[in-house]
């Protein structure tokens, strides 16, 4: 792997301590959609986002996949995705399976594979692929088939999710054939079975329609959840509704993917096997990748160490000084000490991976500024070491009735260094529909030392020493307020991110060469339905405070202040010394300004009041802009 | 600029020895943080309790002829920015122990005039934004002097407030000894000090809470945004937002290379990035010919600035309120990155009075605000947009109404997956008396006794930093002091391991665990492979510093010219030595080794060694260094390929034909480089294309 590589980026995060999740192994999913006539009635689909009422269930289908691919963009662009359609007109795949057409062929997504897609929705799918004919049990077998030799490319290691999309209950029909239809059908289904492809079939039927898997339940896969080592029920974890189609688009990864595993270890050597999820993990836009312009092809970046004595490159871990001063004149007062990477490891103090439990407390002791990072979830894994689920439901059992939390000492792997960790038990939530909206299991907060917390709400300099007391009457209209404005859902992932969806968005546009697109904003506060639901609250409140005919400023209308005065190079000695020690319009003229430090660039800026922010390329270029501007 | 003055009156009397080890730890890494975080503060150190007498109050009225007043007060470091002999003084062992008797009240006017002194001094230190701080470290068991108390305190009061001085008490009560009745009187003067001025009071039970009594590094409180937090489209509450939390990395170093040995070296080293083709790794793509660019899916999309700024989310900066929601409908574990901390504007009745009213109606309502919170956007990176839960803390005086704020996932954050329910592991469902064993369990093993709190975040130091700091802070003077092991680490101790004192109570119980529920540890579980516990013999193979070679004589090989050392100790019939440190280290060089950079030089030295060892008789010596290394690398996760490379190279036994001192035959050692090269080899292309999958998935999430 990283073996030959030389990284120093690697060494670097390491010693800063750098918290890292990863998420092991890619899925591949291929979406298998019916296009028998069946498809193309009207679905009908009201209040459901993303969906239009005269959309028909193939158009919903298609849509879902498409949704599908792009929030892996998003969130895990590595998966690999193809969709294929049975029971088409055109026969278009690989191996010539009669009635199927692949449209997006298994690969990690791209814009074009959405592209693609759009493609096939409405009159064009007429057009270009159209609906078979006459139905056949022979359409699913083949689709199957090709589903079946499409998923099982590439990487063999990877998770493999085979999704069927159609309205017929029972594509094995009811004449005197029908058992060996099925029989032929289920035949098809079994490589599928031993290649560990889970399969899952997704009715589109309206809510309170029935769908019938007893043909379906043959083609399922009874899945092994490998991580927890628990066999599921036929059908009980693979067959969606309707209403939980926009949490299915979302959905990254259906496989549950532990990220880690560790020993719960009790004080006096009691010890649990559990496995650690990533629930939440908050989703950043991609980092920019260099190309080579001339062929658009990734550069590989090297980074080395190179020693500026000797401009040697070091082959080894270089060594450390401590403090890291920036005004050489400070190791006067404290000189430096050099620490080797093994004296480092040896303060980081590391130890074995896992949780111990320290005690018990409140779970009121949890304070919501105790928390710097993003939770995981913890849950049993049986398969290591076997009375571990009945020993942590015992736990999770106990903590839950007593509303206490578990306090541990957690090192998440061998470089790591150790943190305290809250253990907070979770009951399952579940909808009306019995599909699970929370896992049952325990969270792990990740907590704060006193060295992380600060206290700005009690320094003087920011919030003063006089606190206003608001009137009885004041609280009261507050609480109206509050008791209107209160939202019914509950807030699961309730906004998406419109830094993301602009990114993309565009991203996606420019992929395709297309002029990128206006992206509107949808996280904005409701103002309409502030106003409609509590004007009358909004006003008392306000009139209560500041009275009728007052607010205080927006953005924009800052408070008055004297501009800061900029201090003249004569006043301040320190700085007409700094900027006698270059000449910066020579430098720039040169185009030598790179060669000085960030240290020395600012001076200039200082001393012309420019913005002394930035990195140092932003500030090379005010430089230059500056002294190209003077005559 | 903002600047702190601080005074330490520590008590080093008789009553303090038990703990002026733990004192002198505290103060160390104090100024040693000082001088790295916040050079321009400076701070002064009084002992008191001391043998000697050497303080400016002393003198000055020995001068008027009062020779019986401030006695046994020392001013160790007059009032200055910290450096090194603050540190030296403070080392293991070097905190002086005192026998003379003098009362706290005393050592706080001195540290009194020291501050006063100064701003008349250096007038510019009157300013607001210096703060001034006395800060007392004693167990006050040393009676106060009782004639004229009162007025006398009541004198210092008056001289402390002219000059906004704060004072903080560090009560140390960790051994339970001496008067009671003394200290009963002390704490009373005390609070009579204190009561009119600003003050912080610290008990200290614990060793821990000791060493841990001064953060690791202040920050001063800025805040991230400043204007108003708008309640629907007509209503403005001016506030601040600051920081609440953030994770503190161990302090920053720098690299450093001795690789000159110039006197005039500056041993810096750069860290420098090359751009290559990937299909042609030796050609170096220079700036001009480098497109940046976005992955999109499995495409790279090129990008130029313009379109840059078009990627952007560039909306009005602002925070508003989005609607309420009720408290327990947003679950902590919900919470990702930093707490901030929403504040009204200071000064400002009407935002104040009415974030206080809205903090207390939430408050009352058991509610949270869902705000959307977007402080800054960059003219050319844009926003970065988040929504937050605001949860109300009340002031209670101390500081005003405020909402503490917790980002909350968007919807590309969560990743949903389904976990089996627990009902329907019908087999694997506890008793009643297994549920009860550890309800117990969760009753007795308790952090929260009925005094206080253990463990609470709020007070608990990073132990890891504070260990960085006080490694440091030892070394200042030029001595070596070893890192005590983690276990004998008190805050270490006190901080990661079970508490004594909580798991005697539960000693019984957790006894019974085994039986009642029976847990099968099977030690070499599949994917367990990250808890097994590593070979023993990695620390004390990293023990060996690469220092070795600078010296003189050669006592041992060093990592930089292995070769020349061990040849040299040959040379000098140290072959015991030699041959006992040649294998450490062949196995530093390729445990430091950067990728494969090192293993030419460790293959070369493992050459040589077999070579020494085969004229010298001692085949068996380098045939358990090459078992020993493939013990180590064979089937390791890093450094395989040093290995491969060995076996590649066909470096193999040292056979009885060699070597007649071996017990390897020719036919032996032939069979040991098929054996184990082959092994080596099954590394198949698949795996290896996963590998790096899950390298870029690590790497994926970083921002």
């Amino acid at each position: 792997m990283a073996e030959l590589e030389y990284n120093a980026e690697g060494i670097d995060g390491e010693e800063d301590g750098q918290e890292r999740e990863w998420l092991p192994s890619r899925d591949n999913v291929v979406f298998l959609i019916d296009a028998q006539a069946a498809m193309f009635e009207e679905a009908g689909l009201k209040d459901t986002p993303g969906f239009a009422e005269s959309d028909r269930w193939f158009d919903v289908a298609v849509k879902v996949a498409k949704e599908f691919i792009k929030s892996h963009i998003i969130s895990s662009d590595n998966d690999r995705i193809g969709v294929v359609f049975y029971g088409a007109t055109e026969t278009g795949n690989q191996n010539n399976f009669d009635h199927v057409y692949t449209v997006v062929t298994l690969d990690e997504p791209s814009a074009q594979s959405i592209r693609d897609l759009e493609n096939m929705m409405g009159d064009d799918f007429e057009d270009k692929v159209g609906s078979a004919a006459e139905g056949s049990p022979d359409h699913l077998r083949n689709g199957l088939w090709a589903a079946s030799q499409l998923i099982n490319t590439g990487s063999s290691r990877a998770n493999k999710r085979l999704l069927i999309f159609t309205r017929d209950e029972n594509p094995a029909g009811t004449g005197p054939k029908a058992e060996s239809y099925r029989e032929r059908i289920a035949a098809r289904a079994q490589p599928l079975h031993e290649a560990n492809v889970t399969v899952e079939i997704f009715p589109l039927t309206r809510p309170g329609d029935t769908f019938s898997m007893t043909f379906w339940n043959h083609i399922i896969h009874a899945g092994n959840d490998e991580e927890s080592g628990v066999l599921y029920e036929e059908g009980s974890d693979t067959m969606y509704r309707l209403q939980s189609l926009p949490g299915f688009t979302r959905q990254k990864a259906y496989r549950k993917r532990a990220s880690g595993r560790a020993r719960f270890l009790f004080p006096g050597g009691y010890k649990m096997a559990v496995s650690m999820y990533s629930l939440v993990q908050p989703a950043t836009k991609s980092s920019p990748v260099f190309l080579n312009a001339l062929n658009n092809e990734p550069l590989k970046v090297e980074s080395a160490f190179i020693d500026q004595d000797t401009g040697a490159v070091l082959t080894e871990v270089p060594k450390r000084i401590f403090p890291k001063f920036s005004d050489p004149n400070l190791y006067k007062r404290i000189p430096p000490i050099i620490l080797t990477s093994e004296e480092l490891r040896s303060i980081r103090i590391t130890q074995d991976p896992g949780l111990s439990l320290l005690g018990f407390k409140p779970a009121s002791c949890l304070k919501p500024w105790h928390t710097w990072r993003q939770s995981n979830f913890v849950y049993p894994d049986e398969r290591t070491m076997p009375g571990s689920t009945t020993a942590f439901i015992a736990l999770h059992e106990a903590m839950l009735s007593q509303e206490r939390v578990a306090i541990c000492t957690y090192v998440r792997s061998r470089n790591a260094e150790p943190r305290l960790v809250a253990l907070m038990a979770a009951q399952e939530v579940k909808d009306e529909y019995g599909e699970q909206l929370s896992p049952p299991g325990m969270h792990m907060l990740h907590l704060c030392f006193a060295d992380d917390i600060r206290t700005p709400e009690v320094d003087k300099n920011l919030v003063g020493e006089f606190f206003p007391e608001p009137s009885a009457g004041q609280v009261r209209e507050a609480e109206k307020l509050v008791e209107k404005l209160t939202m019914e859902d509950s807030y699961v992932g309730m906004y998406e991110n419109p830094l993301l969806q602009r990114h993309y968005q565009v991203l996606e546009a420019l992929a395709l060469a297309e002029t990128p697109p206006d992206v509107e904003d949808s996280l904005k506060p409701d103002h309409e339905w502030m106003l409609s639901t509590a004007n009358d609250e909004l006003e008392s409140f306000r009139n209560s405070v500041y009275g009728a005919n007052h607010n205080e400023p927006g953005i924009g209308k800052k408070s008055a202040s004297t501009p800061k005065k900029r201090p003249a190079p004569e006043d301040d000695p320190a700085l007409k010394d700094a900027l006698a020690q270059h000449d910066y319009k020579a430098l720039a003229a040169s185009g030598k300004l790179g060669k000085l430090k960030v240290d020395d660039l600012k001076p200039y800026l200082r001393a012309h009041g420019l913005k002394v922010t930035g990195k140092k390329d932003e500030l090379i270029e005010r430089i230059t802009e500056h002294i190209d501007s003077q005559p | 600029m903002a600047k702190a003055l601080t005074v330490f009156a520590v008590d080093i009397g008789p009553h303090m020895h038990m703990d002026i080890g733990l004192v002198a730890e505290a103060l160390r890494t104090y100024f040693l943080s000082k001088v790295v975080n916040k050079a321009r503060d400076e701070c002064a150190l009084l002992y008191f309790g001391a043998n000697e007498t050497r303080n400016a109050v002393h003198e000055e009225m020995a001068a008027q002829g009062s020779f019986d007043d401030y006695l046994h007060i020392v001013e160790e470091h007059p009032l200055k920015p910290p450096d090194q002999a603050y540190l030296e003084g403070l080392e293991p062992g070097q905190m002086p122990r005192g026998q003379g008797r003098s009362d706290f009240i005393d050592a706080v006017s001195v540290a009194a005039d020291i501050l006063n002194k100064a701003v008349e001094l250096r007038p510019e230190l009157e300013k607001a934004n210096v703060t001034k701080e006395i800060v007392l470290i004693s167990s006050l068991q040393e009676r106060v002097k009782e004639a004229e108390v009162h007025e006398f305190v009541a004198a210092l009061v008056e001289s402390l407030k002219e000059h906004n001085v704060q004072l903080q008490t560090v009560l140390v009560d960790i051994e339970k000894q001496g008067d009671d009745a003394a200290r009963e009187y002390n704490r009373e003067i005390l609070s009579e000090l204190a009561e009119e001025i600003r003050h912080k009071d610290i008990i200290v039970q614990t060793p821990a809470e000791l060493l841990g009594v001064f953060k690791c590094k202040e920050y001063s409180n800025t805040a991230y945004y400043a204007g108003p937090f708008t309640l629907g489209p007509n209503m403005n509450i001016r506030v601040k937002v600051a920081k609440k939390a953030k994770k503190e990395m161990l302090p920053s170093t720098k690299l450093y290379s001795d690789r000159s040995r110039a006197s005039d070296a500056t041993h810096e080293v750069q860290r420098e990035h090359e751009y290559k083709d990937a299909s042609d790794p030796d050609t170096i793509v220079p700036p001009e010919e480098r497109q940046k660019s976005y992955k999109y899916g499995k495409q790279f999309v090129p990008v130029s600035a313009d379109e840059e700024a078009f990627l952007a989310y560039k909306p009005e900066r602002g925070i508003h309120l989005m609607g309420f929601m009720p408290a327990e409908s947003i679950p902590q574990y919900q919470f990702l990155k930093d707490p901030w901390v929403m504040v009204p504007e200071k000064n400002n009745e009407k935002s104040g009075t009415a974030l206080a009213a809205l903090v207390r109606a939430l408050h009352n309502k058991q509610s949270v605000a869902l705000i959307l919170f977007l402080p800054r956007v960059s003219e050319k990176t844009g926003g970065n947009p988040a929504v937050c839960a605001g949860t109300p803390v009340l002031g209670n005086g101390a500081g005003p109404d405020h909402l503490v704020l917790n980002h909350l996932p968007f919807a590309e954050d969560l990743r949903v997956a389904k976990f089996t329910s627990f009902e329907a592991k019908a087999d694997l469902l506890p008793s009643e008396q297994q549920v009860q064993c550890m309800s117990d369990l969760v009753q007795s093993l308790d952090l929260q006794s009925d005094t206080k709190e253990l463990l609470a975040a709020d007070t608990t130091r990073n132990p890891t930093i504070h260990r960085f700091y006080n490694h440091a802070a030892c070394q200042a003077g030029g001595r070596e002091y070893p890192l005590p092991e983690p276990q004998e680490d008190v805050l270490v101790r006190e901080t990661f391991l079970p508490d004594g004192r909580v798991v005697s109570g539960s000693q019984a119980l957790l006894d019974s665990l085994p039986e009642l529920l029976p847990i099968v540890y099977k030690e070499t579980a599949p994917g367990m492979a990250d808890l097994k516990d590593e070979e023993g013999g990695e620390l004390s193979a990293a023990a060996f510093t690469l220092e070795g070679a600078a010296a003189p004589a050669v006592s041992a090989v060093g990592t930089s010219d292995p070769i020349s050392d061990f040849n040299a100790m040959v040379k000098q019939d140290n072959l015991d030595a030699a041959f006992r440190s040649m294998p450490d280290a062949i196995v530093t060089l390729v445990q430091n080794s950067m990728g494969n950079r090192n293993y030419q030089k460790a293959l070369h030295a493992l050459e040589a060694m077999r070579e020494a060892a085969v004229q010298h008789g001692r085949g068996a010596s380098f045939n358990s260094t090459l078992e020993d290394l493939r013990g180590k690398f064979e089937s390791a996760t890093q450094h395989q390929s040093f290995w491969q490379l060995l076996m590649d190279q066909q470096v193999t036994l040292v056979s009885t034909e060699e070597d007649p001192g071996t017990e390897v035959s020719a036919a032996e050692a032939d069979n040991f480089l098929k054996q184990h090269a082959s092994k080596g080899q099954v590394v198949d292309e698949e795996p290896a294309a996963m590998a790096v999958d899950e390298e870029a998935d690590e790497f994926a999430d970083m921002e």
